[in-house]
């Protein structure tokens, strides 16, 4: 195996392999940062050019994409409040608030910088479990999968525990929306009202583009002025990036809790990247123990956000390379690509051909880097983004955004949804809603249902499934330590009452 | 010059019978000429998304039928409904030639059955077959049963599927009522992460086309196919025994096969239909684009626009038969 790293690392300086690294980070970034496209779309068109090239400087070309869609997607997400791909939602929470402060610059540096070290952790992880892997994927069962998500759901909930009866009620939207559609596992439709369109159920990405994108569009025309709100405020330049670069390591806890949770997730088939990302952020606003800090521009969150997102690329990898189970959209063109070259992922491939296994591994580290020193090389020209004033600006954003949600299913349908889905988020946030709720709502409700009745056709409809396996009951552990610490802080918090009062 | 302006009465109509003449052979030619098709780019509908089997086969041979037409051969993945969305655009495009659908046959018919939509499958303008995949039941090899007589000695064995309504669980349903085998289906499992449920004991059984990745599994030691559904032994699993074999010839043959058929508008004029399938045709015949639906894993076994029209005539009259018993499965869960 160490053989096989040595001739990969030494195949890293043929101009092919350079010019592959280059031009699947170019996509990567470019996909990355237009907003609703991201690296599925990217690997998708490249895919069918590739047949015919030598499959190593192909896997070059994926694993430069792979490696940095997500990165690429931090910057419109602190600069525009619009999330490049769905894995980018949590960065807009408090990158976006420091963009407003003037501080954009620092959050790229920050959110460039934790995203490198998120995949270089991730990938450190994914060539040391590889032995590991057949362990890790029968571990984690229906049921477990079940609890897991149960625990992001409730995590998201207490996120946004200021209001939490808001919280709550949009959180049971998002489940009920999630429900729409053509079930595939009772072979029914459900509330799609007669209409072709909703067979299979709301779309994720118009309906972030809407909420968090287009919404925020709304509220900015009406204000006037530039993202950044006071003009006049020097965004710092390199400089201001450097100091948020250097910054990260003040976050160590935030950025190590990151990393391990974008692992650990991006290595179940199915989670993906969202879910880490939401279940990162929540998290270390759990544990922080000035959670009030988050979604007002703290540093911190923009860290959490994005060290997990892209250190689920080395997680995500593993029941790949290793099982040929995809865990998500990128991996399964990656698998498409395999098939379109003959490569046979499993044992074949780790015993055979560990030229394809350390091309894609050194191909992700390799693009990750390129990517880091692009958008910090280039993120204080990015950042002046946000001093251009809104009338440029949303007409750019808006038509990036209906481009972006069109071109994943080429349906006019999702570009209207978007504009719904703009006008309730602007309704919500007047009515203090929180979106966050009802997208992780709508994320995981979907996937709650699968595994709830996955594990009850398991049993044979035995209850006692759901609380017999370890892997389910350390989780249902995580879960009572959850709720049990929230209320703890909660009665902490909660004033003394009164002499007199009953 | 003046010469020409003293053509007699019998040169005049000479002219004008040589005239009339030119002008029907030209009508006529006129007549005899190719169709005015393609005038634009043809679209080829994939019900799927990318990365697929079809997907993968589609863009092969696309590119193929772009060089032989002249104009792009452009894929558009619709997805949506397990292919149900790309099957309702192509029965509603303009019968013109410049849409094609390929679509997986007889997934398609059970889930119109199953969930009507008013699509009619004999109505199609059926272009040929683009790809034929043989279904097998594999298992993890871990697992100490190997005949359907093992299967039979058992309360209740779990298929891990992906739903309700798609081809596998028809197959599962007839499968075990065939056999006489007790059963439940687990679902929700599509793709590879089938197999993860086998090696982790979510279900005993699996069943789909060998082909892509299931048919690398498959060949690897974590897995073992039980049998295939056909009546030759089935070339990349020369070791697994057939329905035939096991005594059961009324699941062999190519019924239960997965097939990608190619469609075109309902109404499809028969020259323009011919000309696509011309192409079509021509791009299976192709070294490099048969080497690279091999790859896929999947085979290439030609078919003419009416062959093509038959088979799928025959599928509904099996889906017909089967129908009930499916749907009492479904009912029952």
């Amino acid at each position: 195996m160490f053989e096989a790293f040595l001739d990969g690392l030494a195949g890293m300086g043929n101009p092919a392999v350079i010019g592959a690294i280059i031009l699947g980070t170019t996509l990567g970034v470019l996909f990355g940062v237009i907003p609703g496209l991201g690296s599925v779309i990217a690997m998708t068109l490249i895919l069918p050019f590739t047949f015919g090239w030598d499959p190593i400087i192909a896997m070059y070309v994926f694993a430069g994409i792979i490696g940095t869609a997500s990165t690429g997607g931090g910057v419109p997400a602190i600069l525009l409040n619009t999330p490049g791909t769905i894995a980018n939602v949590c960065t807009t929470f408090d990158g976006f608030p420091m963009t407003r402060r003037g501080e954009g610059g620092r959050a790229i540096g920050l959110a460039a910088t934790a995203s490198a070290l998120g995949t270089l952790f991730s990938i450190v992880v994914l060539a040391a479990l590889l032995p590991l892997a057949e362990i890790m994927l029968r571990a984690f069962t229906p049921p477990d999968f079940f609890w897991l998500i149960i625990l992001g759901l409730i995590a998201v909930t207490f996120a946004s525990r200021q209001n939490m009866m808001k919280g709550l009620a949009a959180g049971g939207v998002g489940i009920l929306i999630a429900l729409i559609g053509f079930s595939p596992v009772f072979g029914v439709r459900r509330y799609t009202l007669g209409s072709e369109y909703l067979w299979d159920g709301i779309e994720i990405v118009p309906l972030v583009i809407g909420f968090f994108a287009l919404s925020e569009l709304i509220v900015y025309t009406s204000r006037g002025g530039s993202i950044a709100r006071d003009a006049s405020v020097n965004l710092g330049g390199f400089r201001q990036i450097m100091r948020g670069a250097v910054e990260v390591f003040q976050y160590k806890a935030i950025l190590l809790r990151g990393s391990v949770i974008g692992t650990v997730i991006g290595a179940i088939p199915g989670a993906g990247g969202a879910v880490a990302n939401f279940l990162s952020y929540s998290t270390a606003k759990q544990a922080s123990k000035t959670p009030e800090l988050f979604g007002t521009g703290y540093a911190g969150g923009v860290v959490a956000s994005e060290s997990s997102n892209d250190a689920k690329d080395g997680g995500i990898l593993l029941p790949t390379l290793t099982f040929g189970i995809p865990g998500n959209g990128e991996m399964v063109i990656l698998m498409g690509a395999f098939v379109l070259h003959g490569i046979q992922p499993g044992r074949d491939l780790l015993v055979n051909r560990l030229d394809i296994v350390w091309a894609i591994i050194l191909g992700v580290i390799a693009a990750q880097v390129l990517t880091t020193i692009i958008i910090l090389g280039g993120g204080a020209w990015l950042a002046r983004i946000s001093l251009v004033p809104v009338k440029y600006i949303a007409p750019f954003v808006a038509i990036l955004s209906f481009i972006g949600v069109y071109a994943v299913r080429s349906n006019i349908w999702d570009v209207a949804l978007a504009v719904f889905a703009a006008l309730v988020g602007f309704s919500m946030r007047r009515a203090g809603f929180p979106l966050i709720t009802l997208v992780i709502g709508f994320v995981l409700g979907q996937l709650a249902e699968e595994k709830f009745t996955q594990s009850l056709q398991i049993s044979g409809g035995g209850y006692s499934i759901f609380f017999t396996r370890p892997v389910s009951i350390v989780l249902l552990l995580a879960i009572f330590f959850m709720l049990g610490w929230s209320m703890y802080k909660a009665a902490r918090k909660a004033p003394a009452p009164k002499a007199g009062e009953s | 010059m003046a010469r020409i302006g003293k053509i007699g009465r019998f040169g005049r109509l000479m002219l004008l019978a040589g005239a009339l003449a030119a002008i029907a052979a030209f009508g006529v030619s006129c007549g005899d000429d190719e169709p005015d098709f393609p005038t634009r780019d043809v679209e080829w509908f994939v019900g799927f998304g990318a990365g697929g089997g079809f997907d993968t086969a589609s863009r092969i041979i696309a590119e193929k039928m772009s060089d032989d037409l002249g104009v792009n051969v452009v894929v558009r993945n619709i997805e949506g409904g397990g292919g149900r969305r790309a099957v309702q655009e192509i029965a509603r495009s303009d019968p013109d030639g410049h849409a094609i659908s390929i679509m997986n046959m007889p997934n398609q018919i059970t889930a119109e059955r199953l969930d009507p939509e008013d699509v009619d499958f004999g109505e199609l303008s059926w272009v040929g077959r683009a790809v034929i995949q043989t279904y097998g039941l594999y298992t993890a090899a871990a697992n100490d049963f190997n005949t359907p007589q093992d299967l039979q000695g058992m309360p209740d064995v779990r298929f891990c599927l992906s739903g309700l309504a798609g081809h596998s669980f028809l197959v599962a349903s007839v499968t075990t009522e065939v056999m006489n085998i007790a059963w439940n289906p687990v679902t929700g499992y599509r793709g590879q992460e089938t197999q993860a449920g086998l090696l982790r004991g979510d279900c005993e059984l699996a069943l789909g086309p060998i082909a892509g990745s299931t048919l690398t599994a498959v060949q690897g030691p974590d897995f073992k196919v039980l049998w295939m559904y056909s009546s030759e032994r089935f070339g990349p699993v020369p070791d697994a025994p057939t329905v035939d074999e096991l005594g059961f010839p009324e699941l062999g043959g190519s019924k239960f096969a997965n097939n990608g058929l190619v469609a075109a508008a309902p109404g499809t004029p028969d020259d323009i239909l011919q000309i696509l399938a011309d192409a079509f045709d021509s791009a299976l015949q192709d070294a490099d684009v048969i080497a690279g639906i091999n790859n896929a894993g999947m085979g290439v076994d030609r078919l003419t626009p009416d062959e093509t029209a038959e088979v799928v005539e025959g599928m509904d009259g099996i889906v017909s038969e089967y129908i009930d018993t499916v749907r009492q499965k479904s009912q029952a869960q």
